[in-house]
């Protein structure tokens, strides 16, 4: 197809995951193992975007800066945060064989995974790396050099989906961080990409100079000022992710504490189950509920 | 919303570090905000007349810092440009002080209070 860059370089990247997934999605098929299709459409998305960054035309103009920070914004982060809600691990793990599961629940035990799924670390690696790539001759040497160019690609799609499967990925991720750490990693990760785009804004005509055959200073600024949009959608995007993270896990143990109050108004001389079972006769106990105001028991969504 | 303030001219590097912060900070703050909204109305612990007082306290209290600390005292940015901008600055502060002084009010307890039990939030 013309205009579209179909090497093993970029296609082998986008076709690896693809079949491998595809894999673990035909073994849980076989099984009768439901798997949420929000989350194939998840991995379908991140595809897509790989797909777009680095086979589409665009990435036969990516020297041109402005392409660069949307190729960027697709592989860093767009892409990642579709991955982590695809939740791959838990695909993996569900598909594989006993033998491999075990394998794979050592490695994702291993204090060098555990270190890299610590939310920081994703965020260090990936926003250290925008500030390396633009602010030392890094950039200018990926524009000369092509597998220097692949290599930071990986690296942004890498330490990208560090970050996002340890801020909002459902999988079950050790060492991830409490809330607390995670939020405060938010923050800064955010803010530092902020501080990035005006500062690369602010210097775009020394920029567009020192990189000679990418752009005018006009095209420097508009690149600065889409990596600071779309920078803030995205980052939005996980947050409200994040929270809704937050939310959910609140929402279910809200509902626990409930039926454990229903179970407990109804009949005080049995001793409370730490696990309630799922069928207790909640509409008849819902208007004993001690709550103040009436509330449904499927209050979870 | 931004559109003047992407890069005023103005901004030293402490000053762009400081924008940073502060626009990450009040987004997350939204968004943790809306769901945080959301959870007390499930658990039938939102007081409406507290959440109004909160939102008085917080817009007032920043604009009053805006008025007094950026617009006079660090003159980072004033509120019109070409103008005299001491009815300006006046009408700001008075109505920061205004929401600053309803939303005190508002958070006093009254009798009519109920005593609703609090659910322990989980971590």
């Amino acid at each position: 197809m013309p205009g579209w860059t179909l090497t093993a370089a970029t296609v082998v990247p986008v076709a690896l995951p693809g079949v491998l997934y595809g894999i673990g999605r035909s073994r849980l098929h076989h099984r009768g193992i439901p798997w949420p299709i929000g989350r194939d459409a998840a991995f379908a998305g991140a595809l897509l975007c790989l797909v777009t960054a680095i086979e589409s035309p665009m990435a036969a103009d990516d020297e041109h800066f402005p392409v660069h920070v949307i190729q960027h914004l697709l592989l860093a982060m767009a892409a990642p945060v579709c991955f982590a809600l695809a939740a791959p691990m838990t695909l993996a793990l569900r598909s594989s064989s006993v033998p491999v599961r075990r394998s794979l629940g050592r490695i994702v035990r291993s204090r060098i995974i555990r270190g890299l799924s610590w939310a920081p670390t994703g965020a260090v690696l990936a926003i250290g790396g925008m500030y390396s790539l633009y602010l030392t001759g890094l950039y200018a040497e990926t524009l000369e050099h092509q597998p220097l160019h692949d290599l930071v690609h990986a690296h942004m799609v890498v330490s990208g989906c560090l970050f996002t499967f340890a801020m909002i990925g459902p999988d079950p991720i050790r060492g991830r961080g409490s809330y607390r750490v995670r939020l405060a990693t938010l923050l800064l990760a955010v803010a530092a990409h902020d501080i990035l785009s005006k500062y690369l804004y602010i210097h775009a005509a020394a920029l567009a100079q020192a990189h000679p055959g990418t752009g005018s200073t006009a095209s420097w600024q508009l690149g600065a000022r889409w990596m600071w949009y779309g920078g803030d959608l995205l980052e939005l995007l996980v947050a409200v992710l994040f929270f809704a993270g937050w939310y959910a896990a609140a929402g279910r143990a809200l509902s626990r504490e409930r039926r454990r109050a229903q179970q407990a108004a109804v009949s005080p001389r049995l001793p409370s189950c730490p696990q309630p079972t799922a069928k207790t006769s909640n509409e008849a106990t819902a208007t004993i509920s001690t709550e103040a105001t009436a509330t449904t028991s499927t209050a979870d969504r | 919303m931004h559109w003047h303030h992407f890069w005023d001219g103005g901004s030293a590097g402490a000053g762009l570090v400081s924008d940073g912060l502060f626009h990450a900070a009040s987004w997350i703050c939204l968004v943790a905000g809306l769901f945080w909204f959301a959870d007390l109305r499930r658990r039938g612990t939102l007081g409406m007349r507290n959440w109004t007082a909160g939102i008085l306290l917080g817009a007032g209290g920043f604009q009053l810092y805006d008025g007094l600390v950026q617009h006079l005292i660090f003159h980072l940015h004033q509120i019109r440009y070409g103008v005299n901008t001491m009815p300006y600055n006046v009408i700001w502060n008075v109505l920061a002080g205004v929401m600053l002084v309803v939303g005190g009010l508002l958070l006093r307890p009254r009798l009519s209070d109920p005593v609703t039990p609090t659910a322990a939030k989980p971590r």
